[in-house]
């Protein structure tokens, strides 16, 4: 796949020779058409450089960037305004222009545009309608809540029709709930008009929510990438590790750490944590273990999620039996494509349960 | 207390004063707005970035600020006359007083300019706006109040530099409190040209607060 967007070495520096920070290092990527490509890294990992490279709100000191076959980092300064038209934007801080009302502040990317006033209203209100805002065209962005707010910036993104959407932590100064109805209205908007969006965000739910595929930047490099459900099941690289086990919400009740205490002093005791995605969900493992090898399940916490709308689950369970038959039990599980993290200790709770 | 031509004398002095501080305001607006956007956007990192051009127009202001209002009007003298063919009266007084507000008007753009979120610069960048429509769509009205409190400023201290203008000749209330109230004595023609301007700065301020509120409510 050719790629809609494709990012090929890009490296860029901030601060003078003495102190260098060096944000990104040779970041290639490819985002294939009608896709939401998440990426996600702890702050200061640099990913939103890399997102305001795409459209060279930050220039990038190497390396080339192509929107739909366009070079974007080979343009001229006039070529490149009328590049940035094709691809919208979305901000943490939503960025309206306070001096003008709902409805101007939508019209505004057509207005640069040279459009008729008529064409830019009547397309303005469309564009208000399609994010749920008709009712407020008149109103001014200081008279809005914060998700309402996003959404006209993703109106006002919208109106040239981009290509891409680029989203810069579009909901990290959102509560969760208004998170959600905003991760929809993208979602929404991505299988509507097949329109590829790339997602910056450092919360693992905004990625399992609505991202197809997923790049982890850690350290200014693709730490790893690939598509979401893979990434859940076989993360590779510790940032990923860390960041799901922080989004997959089971944190440990503390009487969990009795339990744990107890049973890692009984040879026949053993605490798991069971993770299970996919097919695997659907099926009743845990009766086929107490069945087949008569082992005793104690269930400490569970969870049961969704990764767009595959199912993805977590248990917190103790194992008892006798014998071989918990580690029989392990190994069948193994077996069945869940991933098994035995849990020995309090520090072992804390990072694979709670997420350190 | 006073005869018809004293009353006479103090109104066409006001409107010197009114005439003095409007025209070289509005001069000053003109020209110090550019100033003080050129001021800001030439910075490093900014949408025009020229560190030259910042610098060079930084050191005129500075300059321009330096300079004692009284040593001003004396000093460009030369230049007036060029000007409006005088270097005496209302008219010739503008020069001076334009001259001393532009690199103020240009510092207080400066400032207001500065205020605006550059979130929202960078959106209309991202938008594929030029420069010039940031300028004029973007940084402006979104400084909008601001400016306006900052031509109120510059307003008021005109009718304090216009009084000064007005001793050495320019007309207007600084000139009759001069030659009535202090050369002939007259302690309440002196108190009248107080009154008056101490009204007339309180008029500029109310009207250019509520204009600049105005605008503000109309956004929350």
């Amino acid at each position: 796949m050719a790629g809609l967007v494709r990012l090929e070495s890009i490296s860029k520096t901030f601060g003078t020779d003495s102190s260098k920070v060096i944000a990104l290092e040779e970041v290639s990527l490819h985002v294939a058409p009608g896709e939401i490509f998440g990426i996600i890294g702890l702050s200061g990992a640099g990913k939103s450089t890399l997102v305001r490279c795409i459209n060279m709100l930050e220039v990038p000191d190497g390396g080339k960037v192509y929107v739909d076959g366009l070079e974007i980092t080979a343009l001229g300064s006039r070529e490149l305004r009328e590049a940035r038209k094709k691809i919208g934007m979305i901000f943490q801080h939503f960025n309206l222009l306070s001096s003008r009302t709902v409805l101007e502040n939508v019209v505004f990317p057509l207005e640069i545009a040279k459009l008729e006033k008529g064409d830019r209203v009547k397309k303005g209100r469309k564009l208000l309608e399609l994010v749920g805002l008709e009712d407020k065209e008149d109103a001014y962005p200081s008279q809005l809540s914060g998700g309402q707010k996003q959404r006209v910036g993703v109106a006002r993104a919208l109106a040239n029709d981009p290509k891409v959407l680029l989203c810069d932590e579009p909901t990290s100064s959102l509560d969760p709930q208004t998170t959600r109805s905003i991760l929809r209205l993208l979602d929404t908007i991505n299988k509507a008009f097949g329109l590829t969006i790339i997602l910056i965000t450092h919360e693992m739910d905004a990625i399992r929510q609505i991202c197809d595929k997923v790049a982890v930047i850690a350290d200014g490099k693709v730490a790893e990438s690939g598509r979401v459900i893979d990434m859940f099941t076989s993360p590779r690289h510790e940032t990923t590790k860390a960041m799901i086990r922080g989004s997959s919400h089971i944190d440990a009740p503390d009487w969990a750490v009795e339990i744990l205490e107890a049973s890692s002093k009984a040879p026949d005791r053993q605490v798991v944590r069971l993770s299970f995605v996919g097919e695997s969900t659907g099926r009743p493992v845990i009766s086929s273990i107490v069945r087949d090898f008569g082992v005793d399940i104690n269930i400490l916490t569970a969870q049961i999620d969704h990764i767009k709308s595959v199912p993805f689950g977590v248990m917190l369970v103790e194992l008892s039996g006798n014998g071989d038959a918990v580690r029989k039990s392990i190994d069948f599980l193994r077996g069945l494509e869940v991933s098994v993290d035995v849990i020995d200790n309090v520090s072992d709770l804390l990072i694979k349960v709670n997420g350190g | 207390m006073f005869d018809a031509r004293l009353v006479r004398i103090i109104v066409s002095s006001l409107g010197e004063t009114l005439y003095m501080v409007g025209v070289s305001c509005a001069l000053a607006v003109v020209l110090g707005l550019p100033i003080g956007v050129v001021l800001v956007t030439t910075e490093k990192k900014n949408i025009l970035d020229n560190p030259g051009v910042n610098q060079a127009f930084g050191a005129a202001v500075n300059i321009g600020r330096s300079i004692p209002f009284v040593i001003l009007m004396v000093a460009i003298m030369p230049f007036t006359r060029i000007l409006t063919g005088t270097s005496i009266g209302t008219t010739a007084a503008i020069v001076p007083l334009t001259i001393a507000a532009v690199p103020f008007v240009a510092r207080m753009v400066e400032t207001s300019l500065r205020e605006v979120d550059p979130g929202v610069v960078e959106a209309a960048q991202a938008i594929g706006a030029s420069p010039w429509e940031i300028i004029t769509k973007v940084l402006i009205p979104e400084a909008k109040p601001s400016l306006i409190l900052g031509v109120t400023i510059t307003a008021i201290n005109l009718v304090g530099y216009s009084t000064m203008a007005g001793a050495i000749g320019g007309g207007g209330l600084g000139d009759l409190a001069v030659r009535y109230g202090y050369q002939r004595f007259r302690g309440d023609v002196m108190f009248a040209t107080v009154v008056i301007l101490v009204l007339l700065v309180q008029g500029v301020q109310t009207l250019g607060g509520t204009l600049a509120k105005k605008v503000e409510k109309r956004r929350s």
